[in-house]
């Protein structure tokens, strides 16, 4: 069943973040490694361009920053100068992504090729929304990127995306406050918690010490913080799903996230943030700290009009309850083929350029992701300023690989209104885990 | 009804005004289509997008009601399977569902009366000012009239902001006694409005009652136009006050204004969306109503296009009963 | 109190009322024009600043540039033009011909009609783009500014024929009766007599159509996909998405959107409020 298939990948996903931090470059380069402008296909089509004339639409997600778009910019003007097809470049914020995966199957008009969140590629899969791209990932550059890396991406033998970049997520902090308070960066969660509250008197009330995010990816914060002490969202038990959101591990790590506001660290007046709206308020000065990882750098810079700049930031590990890492949600952006594009060769021609390795590469490098090829990631190891995501890769997780999380996970946002209700009062905590529970064990349940 | 003649509909007001001589008048002929096809032809473009996109569409949404469909569905892989009345128990047994109808009908019951009873007021207000003051206000009142929906959404969100926004700022202005006499507190800095259902609401009532009062204001002081003015002398001799004057004068002859505006803004009350969706955010399902909920369903990850579909139908239903009464009583009074 | 005294304050007092009801009236509007012209610090303060003290065009020329998703809000202002100015065009043309019919004749079938158009108002966009999104894309105009332009007139037509009908009833029969009998066409009877005296109506018709039709969200949301065709109620909704914090962008992209219909409003005050009024009134 695939379902089941999908189960038995998400434990290979566990552990295969290890070991990518593990391996380290264990991995023999291999010859093809040769930065060559066209990667494999160029050397299929010497004469003339193959898709000359031809367009194609290509969905990034996320919001457009320079450090982004000028590496679409490189990427699309590499693609036309060596097959002759012009890449028309849409952006799409990511709350509103599921929304428009949702109208493009069922609409059919959507996208040729699209960045996809690994998470996602199972309930797209289900939808039959994905083009298969097995044949990209076993041949040529691809054929190095670690099998292990495509747990979620591949479904009863078939791989629907092609992983493009990795990333975990660290606490990001800025250095300048830090020093101008004397705070030493947090190594246990009461650490983090007394730095916030110092930002907080020196900075002004409407500051946010640590930013809570309640809003469209909330899951990856709280996530962090119930899998650090061993909580699950919901493990599957024979066929059906079980939540495991009532149970101490996960109780403990709900309630320091709640705490997070009803302490006064974070304003109650922004249960709804997302991740984008804490960046833009970052940007501002009106935010400590928070979880996100360094593709928000380019981002703040620009928010910021340049004042708040690379040298003032730094990233540190989310600190477990009692010292050492918190576990992190396992992310990664992945590069697929849309069902419905025009033209699939074409498409399938544009995943296969995109993550060429020097394509690849640059993709994580330049937007600030770990890199699929694990001799660049072991490269990237040895950094100081991206150990934190090293060691946070190690202890990755992902959420219940079911079709359905998406609808529990953001249509429904289940645990982000069981975190309102114990925020405004309306329920204890066992009241609101309680519906949650059943909440999510029907959606994940039903067929 | 089956009478096909070309005669003017039997207008009471204005059948015996042609000053022309009666002998002269006969049956008066075109020439081109016989009579009885020419309202028939005419009517061919209007009914095509009524019967193809209105009532079509409503058949086919019941229909949906009880079957699953889900993307591959739409997309047209697989046929819609019946579910019988699945998606209604399932969308009954649901808590979002009570709480979008809670929502939906409170909201309406509150903002509907406010709407129309500060519309009227400044309706009233603007007849008795001078022209030019009340040509100033009429301005005035057209540049809230012109914000769009969405937009009045946005402008609310910022005014109803924790810590930046101007409500707060203002209730802070408050002498401290005054304010913890009626709220019993003196602090509002980052009051969070826009987190909880019941202060969405209060905070969209505002926004909707604010944008409505100009449309009410408006269709008002046109009606109080029409009202002859020696009744008002004759009024003012008797010694009648303002209020008394109102309710025995202008009210049963606005009658008609004000069945209509009240049929228009429970219609755009009930159904409230643009403003909702950017105050309440899209993942607050505490601050759902019924179209919301309908779309959400509908067109979110994964899409349940029948359960929409059958949340659809109740508000349907919904507001045809809330406006039946209107619907009948102007089938009964007017000649249609 | 002499009763010229007593009407004095009465006026004074009534003026005053006036006053009061435009300031609370206008603030928000406003309120959102101002903070389009202030500066991110200015934006960005617990403090109160009634006006923008370092006045800028950059959240402007921020959002007619880059705008959103890198598209200019010039796209979007074009994107909801067309839909709504094709919506009226056709529209007005096809509730004149109906409202025509319904005014000046009685045939089978009209009581049923009417009755149609009346509930036919009552049915919210809300549920009816459920059933459309899947006729839309039967149809093949999913994602295509065609199909919500077809939608536009669809959810339009029923209001201005009921307006209109009132229009053409108006207007006395026996101009029409006077230029047949002097043997003049169906076609220019209507173009020569009836069109120019129900024109009021129309523009009443028109605008309100126009409004419904720029204003529209839920169709515009769900039946186009494409970021470049979308129009601008469905662009300021997705600003929320991408920067749910920079008001100063925000507000800027409201104060465009606000602008034609405001400039619309003023340019037609007087016929608009006869207009919509007549027709609402007297249905």
């Amino acid at each position: 069943m695939r379902i089941s298939k999908i189960t038995a990948t998400t434990v290979t996903t566990a552990a295969l973040a290890l070991g990518l931090a593990a391996c380290g470059g264990s991995e023999p380069a291999k010859p093809s490694e040769a930065p060559q402008a066209g990667g494999s296909s160029a050397a299929a089509t010497p004469a003339g361009k193959q898709f000359a004339g031809k367009e194609l639409t290509l969905w990034r997600l996320g919001d457009v920053n320079p450090a982004a778009k000028k590496y679409t910019d490189a990427l699309t003007a590499a693609y036309t100068e060596q097959s002759g097809a012009t890449v028309k470049v849409e952006w799409i914020p990511w709350p509103q992504v599921n929304d428009k995966f949702t109208a493009a199957a069922a609409g059919g008009a959507g996208p040729d090729v699209t960045e996809i969140g690994n998470d996602q590629v199972p309930l797209w899969q289900s939808q039959e929304a994905l083009e298969p791209v097995t044949d990209i990932v076993s041949a040529g550059d691809q054929a190095q990127i670690p099998k292990n890396l495509m747990g979620l991406e591949t479904i009863d033998g078939e791989t629907y995306a092609v992983p493009w970049g990795g990333g975990s997520r660290a606490v990001l902090y800025r250095t300048d406050w830090f020093k101008e308070l004397n705070l030493e960066v947090p190594k246990t969660w009461d650490e983090l918690l007394a730095a916030a509250k110092k930002i907080q008197e020196a900075k002004g009330k409407d500051v946010d010490g640590f930013a809570f995010n309640g809003g469209s990816d909330a899951n990856h914060l709280l996530g962090a913080l119930a899998w650090t002490g061993g909580g699950e969202y919901a493990v599957k038990e024979g066929d059906n799903w079980v939540s495991k959101v009532t149970e101490p591990a996960f109780k403990a790590g709900f309630e320091q996230y709640t705490n997070l506001v009803t302490s006064g660290i974070s304003s109650k007046s922004r249960l709804n943030q997302n991740t984008t709206d804490i960046r833009t308020r970052f940007a501002n000065s009106k935010v400590g700290m928070y979880l996100t990882a360094s593709w928000d750098i380019p981002g703040i810079e620009q928010d910021s009009k340049g004042k708040i700049k690379k040298d003032k930031l730094a990233f540190f590990p989310l600190p477990a309850k009692d010292g050492g890492e918190a576990a992190s949600f396992f992310g990664g952006n992945d590069i697929a083929v849309w069902g419905n594009a025009k033209d699939k060769d074409l498409a399938k021609d544009f995943v296969k350029f995109a993550t060429t390795k020097e394509w690849a590469d640059r993709y994580a490098l330049e937007g600030g992701l770990l890199p699929v090829y694990s001799d660049t990631l072991a490269k990237l190891a040895e950094d100081p300023d991206q150990a934190p995501f090293a060691k946070a890769f190690a202890k990755a997780k992902a959420f219940p690989a079911d079709p359905n999380w998406t609808e529990a996970n953001e249509t429904k946002a289940v645990m982000q209104n069981a975190a309102r209700q114990v925020i405004e009062g309306k329920a204890t905590v066992d009241e609101a885990l309680a519906a949650a529970k059943k909440e999510i064990e029907t959606i994940l349940n039903q067929s | 009804m089956t009478d096909t003649s070309t005669l003017a509909r039997g207008g009471g007001r204005h059948s015996s005004s042609p000053g022309r001589g009666s002998n002269r008048r006969r049956p008066a002929r075109a020439k081109g289509l016989p009579n009885w096809a020419v309202p028939y032809v005419l009517l061919i473009p209007g009914l095509l997008v009524i019967i193809g996109l209105l009532v079509y569409p409503l058949i086919q949404m019941a229909i949906m009601s009880f079957q699953k469909v889900g993307v591959a569905q739409v997309a047209g892989k697989k046929p819609a399977t019946w579910v019988g009345v699945d998606n209604y128990t399932s969308i009954f047994e649901s808590e979002i569902f009570w709480t979008a109808l809670r929502n939906t009908v409170v909201f309406a019951a509150i903002a509907v009366p406010l709407t129309l009873i500060l519309g009227t007021a400044v309706g009233v207000l603007l007849q008795k000012l001078g022209r030019k003051m009340s040509l100033v206000l009429i301005v005035g009142l057209m540049f809230a009239w012109a914000v769009p929906p969405v937009a009045q959404g946005a402008i609310w969100r910022w005014l109803a902001d924790g810590e930046r926004g101007i409500i707060n700022w203002a209730l802070n202005l408050l002498p401290d006694w005054l304010s913890n006499l009626l709220f019993g507190r003196s602090d509002w800095t980052g009051e969070p409005w826009l987190n909880d259902a019941w202060s969405i609401y209060m905070i969209l009532i505002l926004c909707v009652v604010w944008a409505g009062i100009p449309f009410v204001a408006v269709s008002v002081l046109a009606g109080l136009k029409g009202i002859p003015s020696e009744l008002y002398e004759a009024a003012r001799v008797d010694g009648s006050g303002a209020w008394r004057t109102f309710w025995k004068i202008t009210f049963p002859l606005l009658k008609p204004v004000f069945a209509v505006l009240t049929v228009l803004s429970i219609i755009w009350d009930f159904k409230v969306f643009g403003q909702l969706v950017v105050l309440g955010g899209q993942t607050n399902r505490e601050a759902f109503n019924l179209s919301m909920y309908a779309v959400a369903e509908a067109f979110k990850a994964p899409p349940k296009m029948g359960s929409g579909a059958a949340i659809a139908v109740v508000l349907t239903i919904l507001l045809l009963i809330v406006t039946a009464a209107y619907i009948r009583q102007l089938f009964k009074q007017e000649e249609l | 109190m002499t009763p010229y005294a007593r009407r004095l304050i009465g006026k004074i007092g009534m003026n005053a009322l006036a006053v009061i009801v435009l300031l609370v009236m206008i603030f928000p509007v406003y309120w959102m024009v101002s903070t389009a012209f202030k500066s991110n610090e200015q934006i960005f303060t617990t403090e109160f600043i009634p006006f923008p003290t370092d006045f800028t065009f950059e959240h402007f020329t921020n959002v007619l540039t880059k705008g959103v998703a890198e598209h200019s809000i010039w796209l979007y202002l074009g994107n909801s033009a067309i839909v709504a100015l094709v919506t009226v065009l056709i529209g007005a043309v096809f509730a004149l011909l109906s409202a025509t019919a319904i005014a000046r004749f009685r045939f089978k079938g009209r009581t049923s009609f009417l009755a149609t158009l009346l509930i036919m108002q009552m049915i919210p966009a809300e549920a009816l783009v459920i059933p459309l999104f899947m006729n839309v894309k039967r149809l093949g105009l999913y994602d295509q500014l065609a199909g919500l332009i077809v939608t536009q007139i669809a959810l339009t037509l029923p209001f201005g024929i009921w307006m209109l009908r009132t229009f053409v009833a108006a207007v006395p029969k026996s101009l029409e009766e006077a230029a047949w009998i002097d043997g003049a066409s169906r076609f220019t009877t209507f173009w020569k007599v009836l069109f120019p005296l129900v024109a009021p109506g129309l523009v009443a018709t028109s605008i309100f159509s126009f409004i419904t039709a720029w204003n529209e969200l839920v169709m515009a949301l769900y039946l186009i996909n494409d970021p470049t065709k979308y129009t601008m109620p469905v662009a300021l909704q997705f600003f929320f998405g991408q920067r749910g914090t920079d008001w100063g962008a925000i507000m800027a992209t409201s104060t465009l959107m606000t602008l034609p219909v405001v400039i619309f409003f003023l340019l037609v005050q007087r016929r608009m409020v006869s207009g919509l009024v007549a027709g609402a009134v007297k249905g």
